[in-house]
């Protein structure tokens, strides 16, 4: 009986032990990062570690500001990542419920679709878009990112619509349709509300993906004024010599804040959206 | 009469526009996933059959059949890509199922329950940051001389390999990027598997006296199988996608002993301009992902019969 108790507490013990290494893991990196924007380049290139910064700073944040592309490739990808989430969130929505609500011929066929696009890598995407959008002038275009990502957020987006859908019963609609409610009234004033959640879930998951798509984002823009951030911190690491520690970890920075404050604020609909979508698909 | 007309028209009006619902509804989302998904795909199956250099738009193009399967299937940088990434995909996969297995279990005991909310919301930060962005972060710790993971490995006493420039120690960094950005999403998932298994199996077992390793062997692993399938499959599909990470970090150096299947199908269309053969390596990269992910998933599936 005791052996059992003192086993039971050094497991207990060693549980915790297990997780502070491992949320040492995965929090170091983003606070070694963050503490480094801070700090005075002669404090960031030091061989013993600065763990704290002492001397506090904001250079780094003025210089990107005032001396590279940064303030452009934020735009664009705030406008870029917003506009996308907002037509995407629209057009998911309502697929979704086209979906549910009418018996559509080749449902099945349409489903089986979405699920073979969501396969499809990325990257297989590059190149044929990049011929098309090159013939009707999309490349170096905020619009033709934003075409491209709503189309590849759409089977996603979709499938987690369907699911939340799904959820609403069946005699909502009928009692709604008796009192002579159109399918466009019923989309807007009841199934709409009804979801909300499954919005928030959708919007975070379509946001942080065009927030940092990458690989398209390389082959479809090329001048500066273009590029969205995650090209613009690839363009960073090409272009210079000596690494900049500091401006990089100030652009690391800003460039994980939505990542960040959607983690602090939204942890429920993430989680739900991430599960849901692994277990639905 | 007329009041009956009226109301025939109104009638036929709302059928219209009843019938038109579906295509409102759906039409939206099928024009554009048809113009931007269905129809690029086409595209580049037809240009993976042409002769085309991107750096001479005015030559026509050439057909050539299956010619640029053939080329980039001998070509040794493609299979040695294809060797690395499927390692890559393998040994990172591995980890992930492991650490977050682990995790999700630590999490899920009674003792730690209070740290689970908060823990969750750390470790669901490095999931949603840009690949790009934790290359970024990471690298600046890999640094050799001013990078903080050899300083602290000094200070222990270690001489901290050169993290980035020799092949081994670059492909191990490639893998613990990939390892912290994607264990996160096993956990949750994981996390919400353990809540499904019966607690009262588990209980009457701990009664009959079974020790925690043969509970978790005989009714936890079991229980939780399909779900792991389902992750497995996932991440294999996701981690032989790896293209950001080492674009980032590495950019295949040094050498070309880290480029993966998505950078080499990258450089040999938009570096060396061969349009058909990246296109060509890109189908048979999606070949390799379904064929790896769906045997994956056929294997390690309980089977339902």
């Amino acid at each position: 009986m005791k052996s059992k108790k003192r086993s039971g507490h050094a497991g207990r013990v060693g549980m915790f032990i297990g997780l502070l290494v491992a949320a040492v893991f995965f929090l170091f990196p983003i606070y070694w990062a963050i503490t480094m924007s801070f700090k005075k380049k002669g404090d960031i290139l030091v061989t013993i570690p600065q763990f704290f910064p002492i001397r506090p700073t904001l250079e780094n944040y003025v210089e990107i500001m005032q001396r590279s592309s940064f303030p452009t490739f934020a735009g664009n990808s705030i406008m870029v990542s917003l506009v996308t989430t907002l037509i995407c969130v629209i057009i998911a929505a309502m697929a979704g419920y086209g979906l549910t609500r009418f018996s559509v011929s080749g449902r099945s066929q349409i489903s089986t679709g979405i699920y073979i696009i969501r396969m499809v890598p990325g990257l297989v995407y590059t190149v044929p878009l990049y011929m098309i959008y090159q013939q009707i002038h999309l490349i170096d275009n905020r619009w033709g990112l934003i075409l491209a990502y709503c189309t590849f957020s759409l089977p996603m987006s979709i499938w987690l619509f369907l699911s939340f859908y799904e959820e609403i019963p069946k005699e909502i609609y009928e009692s709604a349709s008796i009192d002579g409610c159109s399918d466009y009234r019923m989309f807007i004033s009841i199934a709409l509300p009804l979801v909300l959640s499954g919005v928030s879930v959708v919007a975070i998951l379509c946001f942080i993906g065009a927030w940092n798509e990458f690989s398209l984002a390389l082959t479809l823009t090329f001048r500066d004024a273009y590029k969205t951030l995650p090209i613009g911190i690839n363009s960073m690491i090409q272009r210079e010599r000596d690494t900049p520690f500091g401006s990089m970890a100030a652009v690391g920075t800003m460039a994980m804040l939505p990542a960040i404050i959607l983690s602090l604020t939204m942890q429920k609909y993430i989680v739900k959206g991430f599960t849901a979508g692994a277990v639905k698909g | 009469m007329k009041d009956r007309k009226k109301r025939s028209g109104m009638v036929r009006q709302t059928n219209l526009s009843t019938r038109l619902a579906p295509v409102v509804f759906l039409g939206p989302a099928i024009i554009l996933l048809i113009l931007i998904s269905v129809v690029p795909l086409c595209y580049s199956l037809y240009l993976s059959t042409q002769n085309y250099n991107l750096s001479m738009p005015n030559r026509p193009m050439k057909f050539v059949g299956l010619e640029n399967y053939r080329t980039m299937l001998l070509k040794p940088a493609f299979r040695e890509s294809l060797g690395w990434t499927l390692i890559f995909s393998s040994v990172s996969v591995v980890f992930e199922t492991v650490l977050g297995l682990g995790i999700a279990l630590m999490l899920h005991s009674d003792s730690t329950k209070r740290y689970s909310a908060p823990f969750k919301t750390i470790m669901i930060i490095p999931m949603m940051i840009a690949p790009v962005v934790s290359a970024t972060i990471w690298k600046l710790m890999y640094y050799p001389v001013y990078g903080v993971l050899n300083n602290t490995l000094t200070m222990l006493g270690i001489n901290g390999p050169n993290w980035l420039g020799e092949t081994f120690y670059a492909k191990i960094a490639i893998i613990i990027v990939e390892i912290w950005g994607a264990t996160p999403f096993c956990i949750l998932v994981y996390q919400a598997a353990l809540n499904t298994v019966s607690t009262e199996m588990i209980e009457a077992a701990r009664v009959d006296g079974a020790s925690a390793g043969r509970v978790f062997f005989s009714i936890t692993l079991p229980s939780i199988r399909n779900f792991i399938a389902l992750v497995v499959s996932i991440r294999i599909a996701d981690s032989l996608r790896i293209f950001d990470i080492v674009m980032q970090l590495t950019n295949g150096a040094p050498g070309s002993t880290t480029e993966t299947i998505g950078t080499t199908i990258y450089k040999a269309a938009f570096r060396y301009y061969q349009v058909g053969q990246g296109s060509a390596g890109a189908f048979l990269f999606f070949i390799v992902i379904s064929i790896v992910s769906l045997l994956s998933m056929m294997l390690m599936r309980k089977r339902e019969d």
